[in-house]
This record gives structure tokens, C-alpha cells and sequence, in this order.
């Protein structure tokens, strides 16, 4: 829910200051939860599953769905009530903002402001394979239905490849007098690529490049609010299109050189 | 001496409160700091590089100290954060920056709450913030990190520094140790002394690229492009040698001037801010050679949390002395708050 969202949206009785789960009725707190459990389906299995939700806060669990999915597995669905709210009035998250412009218009704005292409250097970062992700958005053909920033006649890509340490990127980003840099990182336990991302940041920040690159960093566990706590400029998860990626480098490319910091 | 004075002395206005990793106490090492600055009368000033003061890690979902200001005290945030903290804040100046948040602005506090500090992210950012809160009135400012980020530690940036470390780095005390004295090596590199190296660096800052020469000062500095160009090699490869960074220096870097060295070797880097070498081409270059910073870090105290937010904690005081023995002359200070009282 945007903290601007207009008033005819909000549904009537709502206290915006105890939101909590909907199924029937307002403020009944239903919820479905759905999981395995590596025992077979019984009567002590669904006693487990039950416990189970009860110890996840949910009261008075009912099981709707139980299937044994044979070699020792069982799959289950539970409906419970969820006694907890948020205060979404409170919620704080950064976000994009909703204008978008379209291929020609990116290209139009780049052209117009900058007078030249944009160098975007993109790579996966440590020991990060997972290239899925940054292909999506720079190769040519792009994705979903979307040209990749390597078509857009306002951009320059250099794309890195996969498992590029931070020092071979900075050596990059410097050489190429990048514009912005995109990381891709498929962010998994322990934080290791957290670490890696953050290193980058402070990297760049010791070259004295900063103020110069747009950070943006991209994977599916990856948000605005992620980059902002390691220091980038902007961060995009799942989802995404090139036309997101490249509509906001353009934009604030042109942003900073008119309103420089 | 009590524990403000020793954390924050007279001379030190800029403070950089830097974790060993995420989660090391960080926040639980800012709240005690922003409290006593408080009771001593002293309104602080506070800002973060990261986010902080949500309410729950975005990471792990556990819960996570709030930041609680008090009336009078300062802070430097994104505007659109104002709104999920409770401590009403008035926006007093904006210091220039644009983020996802909106603007970035400095605020004094009105009336006590809690604050979620978000938005600042480049040194330029912390500079400009500082200079604005120093301005209005703060008596001192309070640099927040972000995971084991220590741009804040730069001494262009800030005028000392306090680690925060904790059981978050292991599951025993040795570990917690270990890890903790890795940080404190980069952090505690001594500053150079000889003009010469001074000299060096200043060739360099101003080519914006490496300068190397024989280890010998009364050899002109030798600005390089690439660190195997033929001048730099016969530098390197004539014996003792001195490079000097003007940025970051890399395990790239390091292990090319290893690979031409035939002599022992001086690296001077800026300041420990600029250093990023892994600990095994750290150990094997610290065998033969010496890293140097023109700007040394000044480093106030050590803080200790035994609580893990990952569910263990480690024996008080054992970790302590650990922690203690790692960081030689420097204050070693628990601050741990239980985040699983029983």
C-alpha cells in the first residue's frame, strides 16, 4: 500500500494502525499456511502439523489439506488465526518513483542531456554464477517482452560476466569511466554476498569514484531497502525489467547532473 | 576516567561507530553512546551510512534495537523516514543528497523517540551531514555503520572510532577473538613517519595513479601507469622498493607488485579505509613486506556483545579478556543487551 494511495482505496473500517490478515471478515485474522514434513501422513503426523502451527503463533488450527507424498513425506495445509497487526501507517519503504518512460523516451532524455551513451558496466560479483538475472536485463534481447539495455542506442554496456572479483570490476568501472555500475548477486546464507557487495561500495568510495558511478545492485533477495543499507543507490529484485533499470539510470543520471549533490 | 571519557575524549567531535560484521552490536553501541552524551549534557548528532532503527532485521526477521534520541539532540536522515520513528523532529536544513527516501535532511529532535536513520550513503554525504549538525549546535557526532562497511573511519571523515564486535563472528570465544583481531589489524596499520613515503603519495594523489621508487628518497617519485610498465619494473625488480597508492589497494595490486619484486617492499596506502586485502594474500605479503597509511586511524574503544541475534551466547567475561588481549592498549567495553532475556 503506498502511503499515497487514495483515500477511495482504502477499504472502509480499516484501522490502518492494526492491520492484520483478512479471510472472512475484518479482523478475523485468518491465514493458510502451507508446508512438508519428512514423516508419513497419520495421525501422529497431523498432530505434529497442528503443533506445529500452534507454535507459529496461530490459534485455533484447522487442517484443510493433508496428502502423503510417499517416500516418507507429507504435505499439508492449515488454517489458523493470526492475532498479530503492523502499523502500516509507520511502514517507511524507498521506493521507485511510479512515472516510467519508454524506450524512445529513455534514449530521447539521454541524448538530450548527456550528448552521449551512458557506460554501464554490469557483472555477478564474487563467486556469484547465477548471470540469469544481469543477462535479463543487459543482453540485447532482454526479457519479458522488454529490450535489454544493450539496445538502447543511450547505452554503452560492458557486460562482466560471471564471478568477477571487486578489484577486476573497480580496475573496470575506473578504466571505463563508467556512468553506472550494476552487480548481480544471487544473495545466499551467511551473508557472504552481503559482505562482497558492501566491500564494493567502500571499494568504490576509495578510489574516490563515487560520486561519479550510479551503484546498483540486482538479484532475486535484493530490494531498494537492501541497497540502501549496503550503500548503493538503488536495488531490484525479482521481477524486474530492463525498462525499470534503464528508466531510472537515466533519470537520475540527468537528476545529478542537474542537481548535482 | 568513566566510560564516556574514555570512548569519547575532549578532542574528538567526529565519531564512526564501525561493526566487525553485521549484527556485532552496532546499534546497541550507539543507543549507549547517544544516552550518555545525553546525560553529560552534550547534544550528539547522529546519522547512519546504512539503515538503521527498523524495527526487525530485513535480513534474519529478528528484532532490532530501536534508535531512541532524546529532545535537544540532532540527526541527519531521509526525509520519508521521519515517519517511522515516534520522536517528533524538526527539519531544520537539507544537506543536498536525494535518495529513494526523498531528501536528505538534518532535523533537530523536539520531543524523545525513536528514529530510523536511512539515506546517507557516500563519505561526501557523512561530510556534509557532520558540517551542518556541527553547525546547529551538536556538540558531537555519531557516524553509524553498515555491515562491516568503514568508510566512516576514514580519518577525512571522522576523528576516531569505535568497533563494535560480538558472538555474532562465532560460536566460541577463540573464534570471536580471531576475527575481531583481523579487523583491528587493518584498522590499527601505523602511519608512516618518513617524508620521503609522504612525498611519494603526494606524487601520486595528484597523477590519480601509483608512484613507486627505489627506497631511497633522494630518488624522484616515479608516477606509473600500469605497475608492469618498464619504468615500474625496474623500480620494483632493482631491490628495495616503496609504492604508493593513491586508492584502493587490492589483492590485484599487492600480488602484482609482488610478482616483480625482488627486494622488500613498502605499500603506503591513505589510510586503512583504502586497504581490501584478502587474509591470505595479507599473510603472505605481511612475511616479506610492509604496508604503511599516510593517515592513521585513531582508534577509542572496543565494545562487546556475548549475545548472538543467531541464538548463542558466549561467556561474558572469558570474551572480554579474549577480546581485551586482541586489542592490546585500546578500551575494551561490553555493552550487550539479551535479546532472548529468559
Amino acid at each position: 500500500m503506498k502511503r499515497d494511495e487514495p483515500a477511495s482505496r482504502i477499504l472502509s473500517g480499516v484501522d490502518l494502525h492494526k492491520v492484520g490478515p483478512y479471510g472472512d471478515t475484518l479482523g478475523d485474522g485468518l491465514v493458510q499456511v502451507s508446508f512438508s514434513l519428512p514423516v508419513p501422513s497419520g495421525p501422529e503426523s497431523r498432530e505434529a502439523a497442528r503443533r506445529l502451527a500452534v507454535q507459529m503463533g496461530l490459534e485455533e488450527p484447522q487442517i484443510y489439506k493433508e496428502a502423503d507424498l510417499g517416500y516418507g513425506f507429507s504435505f499439508w495445509i492449515i488454517y489458523g488465526k493470526c492475532r498479530h497487526n503492523v502499523d502500516v501507517t509507520r511502514i517507511v519503504v524507498p521506493k521507485l518513483e511510479a512515472v516510467q518512460l519508454s524506450f524512445d523516451e529513455i534514449n530521447d532524455l539521454v541524448a538530450a542531456e548527456a550528448g552521449r551513451r551512458l557506460r554501464i558496466v554490469g557483472a555477478c560479483t564474487g563467486t556469484d554464477a547465477h548471470t540469469v538475472g544481469i543477462d535479463a536485463i543487459l543482453n540485447m534481447k532482454g526479457f519479458a517482452g522488454e529490450y535489454g539495455l544493450e539496445r538502447y542506442p543511450a547505452f554503452e554496456v560492458f557486460n562482466l560476466g560471471s564471478q568477477v572479483s571487486n578489484d577486476i570490476l573497480l580496475q573496470k568501472v575506473r578504466d571505463l569511466k563508467a556512468d553506472a555500475v550494476l552487480v548481480s548477486q544471487v544473495v545466499t546464507q551467511k551473508d557472504v554476498h552481503l559482505g562482497n557487495l558492501a566491500e564494493l561500495v567502500d571499494m568504490i568510495e576509495a578510489e574516490s569514484l563515487r560520486k561519479d558511478v550510479l551503484l546498483v545492485c540486482g538479484g532475486p533477495r535484493i530490494s531498494h531497502e537492501v541497497a540502501l543499507e549496503l550503500g548503493f543507490d538503488a536495488g531490484f529484485g525479482a521481477g524486474t525489467t530492463p525498462r525499470l533499470v534503464a528508466d531510472w539510470i537515466a533519470r537520475e543520471w540527468v537528476r545529478r547532473k542537474v542537481l548535482p549533490a | 576516567m568513566d566510560a564516556t571519557a574514555t570512548m569519547l575524549p575532549q578532542d574528538v567531535r567526529i565519531v564512526a561507530v564501525v561493526g566487525c560484521t553485521k549484527n556485532a552490536g552496532k546499534t546497541t553501541t550507539l543507543n549507549a553512546l547517544l544516552a550518555r552524551l545525553c546525560d553529560a549534557s552534550m547534544n550528539p548528532g547522529t546519522m547512519s551510512i546504512g539503515i538503521d532503527g527498523e524495527e526487525a532485521d530485513f535480513w534474519l526477521g529478528v528484532p532490532k534495537p530501536s534508535i531512541e534520541v532524546r529532545a535537544g539532540s540532532w540527526v541527519a536522515t531521509a526525509e520519508a523516514a521521519l515517519a517511522a520513528g515516534t520522536a517528533g523532529i524538526e527539519v531544520v536544513e537539507r544537506v543536498g543528497g536525494r535518495t529513494l527516501l526523498g531528501d536528505l535532511i538534518v532535523g533537530q529532535v523536539r520531543t524523545s523517540g525513536s528514529v530510523l536513520l536511512a539515506g546517507i550513503r557516500t563519505k561526501e554525504d557523512v561530510r556534509s551531514a557532520s558540517a551542518a549538525m556541527l553547525r546547529l549546535g551538536a556538540c558531537r557526532i555519531l557516524v553509524d555503520g553498515a555491515y562491516q562497511r568503514i568508510v566512516a573511519a576514514d580519518p577525512e571523515v571522522s576523528d576516531g572510532v569505535v568497533v563494535a564486535t560480538g558472538a555474532i563472528l562465532g560460536t566460541t570465544v577463540q573464534e570471536v577473538a580471531a576475527r575481531t583481531r583481523q579487523f583491528l589489524q587493518r584498522l590499527q596499520l601505523h602511519a608512516t613517519v618518513l617524508a620521503g613515503d609522504l612525498d611519494l603519495m603526494e606524487s601520486a594523489r595528484r597523477a590519480g595513479r601509483p608512484a613507486v621508487r627505489p627506497d631511497d628518497a633522494s630518488t624522484p617519485p616515479c608516477v606509473v601507469d600500469l605497475l608492469e610498465s618498464p619504468e615500474a619494473i625496474d623500480v620494483l625488480g632493482g631491490g628495495d622498493a616503496v609504492v604508493a597508492f593513491p586508492g584502493a589497494v587490492t589483492d590485484d595490486l599487492v600480488n602484482r607488485c609482488m610478482a616483480s619484486a625482488t627486494g622488500s617492499l613498502r605499500v603506503v596506502a591513505l589510510d586503512p579505509t583504502r586497504i581490501f586485502l584478502s587474509p591470505s594474500v595479507a599473510s603472505v605479503f605481511s612475511r616479506r613486506h610492509q604496508l604503511k597509511v599516510v593517515r592513521a586511524i585513531r582508534l577509542l574503544c572496543v565494545t562487546v556483545n556475548p549475545f548472538s541475534v543467531l541464538g548463542w551466547t558466549l561467556p561474558r567475561v572469558e570474551l572480554l579478556d579474549a577480546v581485551q588481549e586482541v586489542a592490546g592498549d585500546i578500551p575494551v567495553i561490553a555493552f550487550d543487551v539479551d535479546p532472548h532475556p529468559s
